[in-house]
């Protein structure tokens, strides 16, 4: 009895029953408020599951997007700019999932794509180092992370101080030697301190790597040698960016603007 | 409460059902600081106070999708009080005292108190069903997951190798069976609209 119920329940939802049938069936409904009550609940879960299966993949966006913006906001940073968390979303859905558990690597990997997309379009006519190093602020502390150097260079990084900035960093690199962010806004400081020796080395070592950093660096490695107005190896680097590469769109930019 | 006007605050509601980031970031700086300093008044954190609001957003968001959450009040109030009420039952939840919350007075409309009871049942059907569906056997959660996905029952039948027929019993029978678990839950029992 119960099963033929079940039956009865799935094709009155999907719409097959006859006319009769249908008529029948509200009529049992009407009379018996148990087996109103446990339609209710099929029809219920029936609902769930579809929607539950619609909307997995818009779900999971939902919540990625809401924990992002959450810690921001608990680890009271600067508004976050809206172009920003669009960036953020753009680069979720292009890059393969196994960096989605990285959130926080992709925020920064977007700030810095962001970065360089304003650059990208802003006009020049002849370009520069200086037209390049307008840093959106980074944020490399995690929800609960206590790591007091971490908040120190992100600190000084975001307040221009690169100074400071390169010694915290250098102190992290240290610590963790295989972590190719910190070792890209440490290239960065160093950089900005005119230490175009070790800067460079350490951009050829992370683009010589797999990491998402990778063109980024080849990008960076290209604006110091910019900076040191060595347009032959800027050029050389800039090429060496392939077209796969989101960064490749800005270096053929600038490599016009320098022809 | 179709009846009833809807409040111009439902912007608040689709942009969390759109993934607006923008919607969700002002949510956080116009209406989470409240939340956060109640919770944190009545012997919470701010890590507990993130967590509390995240599982709120998610609520509205999952009604908003599913249900078609109307908002026939201001959503301060209706979002406040959903917080508010959800640390109260964390903190009855996580201790055997008797829990003395720092009652505020609110002057809740009575538009509010049921948007609020809306989304708590709607809350506690999606628990509950989860549990359930999480509790079913392998077979009848593939056939459900596939029946779901793959939307035509035919193509269905013929994924899993079986007739049209026996697809569509199996799928009637399969939620027959959740219908079943959800009703014999303890929890069924407190759910008031089911």
């Amino acid at each position: 009895m119960e099963e033929q119920n079940y039956i009865e329940f799935e094709s009155y939802l999907s719409e097959e029953m006859t006319v009769e049938e249908k008529q029948t069936f509200e009529q049992r409904l009407q009379n018996d408020p148990e087996l109103q009550k446990t339609f209710q609940t099929y029809k219920e879960l029936s609902n769930y599951l579809e929607n539950k299966f619609d909307n997995q993949a818009s779900s999971e966006a939902f919540k990625n997007n809401l924990q992002k913006i959450s810690n921001k906001h608990f680890e009271k940073e600067e508004v976050v700019d809206t172009i920003f968390l669009e960036e953020t979303e753009a680069v979720n859905k292009e890059t393969n999932r196994g960096l989605k558990s990285k959130p926080l690597v992709f925020a920064i990997a977007a700030s810095l794509l962001l970065l360089i997309g304003f650059t990208f379009f802003q006009q020049f006519s002849s370009p520069s180092f200086s037209d390049f190093n307008n840093y959106d602020k980074i944020s490399l502390t995690v929800r609960g992370d206590a790591n007091e150097m971490v908040r120190n260079a992100e600190n000084a990084f975001n307040q221009r101080d690169f100074q400071n900035a390169s010694t915290y960093f250098e102190t992290l690199v240290a610590n963790d030697p295989t972590n190719p962010e910190y070792q890209l806004f440490y290239a960065i400081s160093l950089l900005e301190t005119d230490k175009f020796e070790s800067a460079d080395a350490i951009f050829g070592k992370i683009a010589e790597g797999d990491s998402v950093y990778k063109y980024e660096a080849v990008w960076y490695h290209a604006l110091s040698k910019l900076k040191q107005d060595n347009m032959e190896a800027t050029i050389w680097l800039l090429e060496s960016i392939p077209e796969s590469s989101d960064m490749y769109k800005r270096a053929q930019k600038l490599l016009k603007k320098l022809d | 409460m179709s009846s009833q006007k809807l409040h111009e605050d439902q912007k608040y509601i689709d942009g969390l059902a759109q993934n607006n980031s923008f919607i969700i970031q002002t949510i956080y700086d116009k209406f989470v600081p409240k939340v956060v300093n109640f919770i944190k008044n009545n012997s919470g954190d701010n890590d507990r106070a993130q967590d509390v609001v995240q599982e709120v957003m998610i609520t509205i968001y999952d009604q908003a999708k599913n249900k078609g959450l109307k908002l026939t009040c201001p959503f301060d109030a209706y979002f406040f009080l959903l917080c508010k009420r959800k640390w109260y039952n964390e903190l009855k939840k996580s201790s055997n005292k008797e829990v003395t919350i720092n009652e505020e007075i609110v002057s809740t409309g009575e538009h509010v108190q049921e948007m609020v009871f809306e989304t708590e049942v709607f809350d506690q059907k999606q628990t509950l069903f989860n549990e359930v569906f999480n509790k079913l056997g392998k077979a009848c959660k593939e056939l459900l997951t596939k029946t779901f996905q793959i939307k035509s029952m035919e193509e269905v039948a013929n994924a899993l190798g079986v007739s049209y027929a026996y697809a569509r019993k199996k799928k009637s029978l399969c939620i027959g069976q959740l219908t079943k678990m959800a009703q014999e839950s303890p929890k069924y029992a407190n759910i008031k609209s089911l």
